[in-house]
């Protein structure tokens, strides 16, 4: 399991957190702790896993509770490029249409642009 | 929508169109070739804007009559068959509306035959005319000139009009003035006629949803049997259907059920399985108490009557809940499921012929102890339903579903398999219909004490591997290693959502049996004729079997899946505690058939 953190369109866009490899169990309270520091500066997140092998329940729930604290902030959550491994759980979760889901940075900034204009 | 002031605001329109087309033909004493067509367009307009075809048609000839100076005029429209014309509106000092001659009599025959205009001088001396008519009205034709309604190379029928007035004969500008039109009112018929053939369908898709209105009130209603041990639902495909079920309780205490299948769909259908619920429920309620002798009765009343090919498929049968028995008989309808402990099926085959097709024929009575097992009775509409794989649903399937809908509170397990069919879309080709009985307290499925455990026992089957390792979360990655390994052999299983499923198990046995603490965890697995099975056992202090539940998915919240992520990718899980005390167990089982686990 990796984290990664970065700022793919500036200080000023939604920070970016990549998470590889399988999330389960074992890795959830590092994805966890990651997502909540993230979401608690008051910043949109983008939670890209096109590098995720395998979730389950446990990588699930940390992505559930990103999404509510987000939220709570005010700020975007949003997934990037879920690979098929994430995306089948998300489905069987019936979280799919809970989440919003992004298949590239640009599609995400299009929507973040016409939803919002200058809101944030 | 008041249908009177619509009524009035046609009547206003039509008058004024009355009113233009008449002044229009005053103005055209001499008419140029040019102020002709004006006229013409005019008249077409007039059709072109029509509500009323029949208003339309009327003042259209009213006008041309007079602009032609005949005495009379009318307009005849040929019958469906194309046998028969009929004069459909007129003017002139006879009302022959209605009248109607064989399709090639006389000149309105010879016009719409030959669909080319017919003028005649002199109509008594000629053989074509059909002079009954005047016989029969009175009225004595002398010149004459028709012209045929043509709409997309079929003849409608044709436009006549009679004695030029003043002793003048038609002539070849009449002629050419009549056939300009003639296109115009065609279609104006032609669209009247689709109008016609529209509204005639909406009249009986209201009749046929007044019919469906009356059927389900025959079926029981939903809240009149919550405290019944049976619950049941029908989806028709048309609008009536030819399934139906019943259940109520008698003063006796005993509990009645039917399900039933009637050949064909539609009205028919519709109307013999009204008249059929109806006599078995009388019956029913009347004290008749054997499944049996209720079939037979049935039975007989419908030889009696039914028309050839006609037949019912039905189930009949009363439950004894104070003994948890169920008797029932088949007349030639789909064997019901007994759905037992663990997964397992039994096909209940003993039956008689579909009623209405043999006379005197017997049907066998079927005995059942229920105990906790449930009875899944259906029509063929449901095996039959296809996926979106385009793949009948079949026994194996409807098994499937019921295995993972077992947990479902009875009342509304009908309705969470049928939706999990996929019915109600517009491609369900059948009506479905689903009826289930269980004892009050048996969809509470308890470890059975038969399926009691001892640790160490391996699980049924040819063991294929089992292995120990310690109950902590760096494990898990071992355990799908391993798991993918053994499931590398089964290309026909999609090996994620299995290792899905077990890899949720472990985590819980590690997350919530040991809270923590340790242990260790045993991982065996089997193939076992037609299904793998999973065993997970573990040391840990008892757990509340009640405790673990699927969660409601409408609630978005983290954590809690794990359980639903089992239930719905394996096709049975039973957990338990160890004999003796010594931990917990979870088995667990999918059918190695053909078709595929996935997420979905």
């Amino acid at each position: 399991m990796a984290i990664e953190l970065s700022e793919p369109s500036g200080q000023h866009g939604p920070a970016m957190l990549t998470l590889g490899g399988e999330v389960d169990l074992a890795a959830a309270p590092e994805v966890r702790t990651a997502i909540l520091k993230q979401v608690g500066t008051g910043r949109s997140l983008l939670v890209q896993l096109s590098a995720v092998s395998y979730m389950d329940s446990s990588g699930v729930a940390c992505l559930v509770e990103g999404m509510q604290a987000a939220r709570k902030n005010g700020c975007d959550f949003a997934l990037l490029e879920p690979s098929e491994a994430a995306l089948e759980v998300l489905q069987l979760a019936r979280l799919d249409q809970v989440f919003q889901l992004f298949t590239t940075l640009e599609e995400y900034q299009a929507q973040a642009a016409s939803s919002d204009p200058g809101a944030d | 929508m008041s249908m009177g002031s619509d009524r009035e605001t046609i009547r206003t329109g039509q008058a004024a169109a009355s009113e233009r087309v008449r002044q229009a033909l005053a103005r055209k004493d001499a008419l140029g070739f040019r102020e002709q067509m004006a006229l013409l367009a005019e008249l077409s307009g007039l059709f072109s804007h029509s509500l009323d075809i029949d208003d339309t048609l009327r003042a259209v000839i009213v006008q041309l009559a007079g602009y032609m100076s005949a005495e009379a005029a009318s307009v005849f429209i040929l019958s469906e068959d194309g046998g028969t014309l009929s004069c459909r509106e007129c003017t002139g000092p006879v009302d022959i509306r209605g009248l109607t001659l064989p399709a090639d009599a006389g000149i309105v025959g010879k016009t719409v035959q030959s669909r080319t205009a017919q003028m005649l001088r002199d109509a008594q001396a000629s053989p074509q005319f059909a002079s009954q008519v005047d016989h029969s009205s009175g009225f004595t034709t002398h010149s004459l000139l028709c012209v045929p309604l043509v709409h997309q190379d079929k003849c409608l029928g044709a436009i006549e009009l009679l004695n030029k007035r003043g002793g003048d004969l038609f002539d070849e500008s009449d002629q050419r003035f009549c056939l300009a039109l003639a296109p115009a009112a065609a279609l104006a018929i032609h669209n009247a006629a689709v109008a016609d053939a529209l509204l005639a369908q909406e009249r009986i898709r209201r009749e046929l949803a007044l019919a469906r209105e009356i059927q389900l009130g025959l079926l029981p209603q939903e809240d009149s049997g919550t405290d019944l041990p049976v619950a049941g639902l029908n989806v028709p495909a048309l609008e009536v259907s030819g399934d139906f079920y019943d259940f109520f309780r008698r003063r006796d205490g005993l509990v009645y059920f039917d399900i039933a299948d009637v050949s064909g769909k539609g009205a028919n259908a519709a109307l013999l399985m009204a008249q059929v619920s109806s006599l078995l429920h009388h019956l029913a309620k009347k004290g008749v108490a054997d499944p049996g002798l209720l079939l037979r009765e049935v039975n007989e009343a419908l030889c009696q009557q039914l028309s050839r090919g006609m037949f019912i498929t039905l189930i009949s049968g009363f439950v004894d809940v104070a003994r948890a028995e169920i008797r029932f008989a088949n007349a030639g309808h789909q064997p019901p499921l007994l759905h037992v402990q663990r997964g397992q099926f039994r096909t209940l085959r003993d039956a008689g012929p579909p009623l209405g097709v043999v006379p005197e024929a017997l049907f066998p009575v079927t005995t059942l102890d229920l105990g906790t097992d449930s009875l899944y009775l259906v029509t063929d509409g449901i095996t039959e339903a296809r996926a979106g794989s385009g793949q009948a649903l079949g026994s194996a399937g409807l098994q499937r579903l019921i295995r993972r809908c077992a947990d479902v509170p009875l009342h509304d397990r009908p309705e969470r398999i049928i939706s999990a069919v996929g019915a109600g879309g517009a491609d369900q080709r059948d009506d479905i219909t689903l009826l289930v009985i269980e004892m009050p307290g048996g969809d509470v499925r308890a470890p059975a004490p038969a399926a009691q455990r001892s640790l160490g026992q391996p699980p049924p089957g040819r063991l294929l591997v089992r292995f120990q390792v310690p109950a902590r979360a760096q494990s898990l990655a071992l355990i799908r290693t391993l798991l993918r390994q053994v499931l590398s052999q089964y290309p026909s299983q999609l090996p994620n959502p299995l290792v899905l499923a077990v890899g949720e198990a472990c985590a819980n046995i590690i997350e919530h049996a040991y809270s923590g603490t340790g242990g260790d965890i045993t991982l065996g697995i089997a193939d076992n004729s037609g299904e793998l099975v999973f065993l997970l056992e573990d040391t840990a202090p008892l757990v509340d079997l009640a405790s673990i539940v699927s969660r409601d998915l409408q609630e978005i919240k983290p954590g809690g899946l794990g359980v639903h992520f089992i239930r719905k990718i394996m096709d049975d899980c039973q957990w338990g505690h160890l004999q003796s005390g010594a931990g917990n167990y979870l088995l667990m089982s999918k059918s190695l058939s053909v078709e595929q686990t996935t997420m979905e």
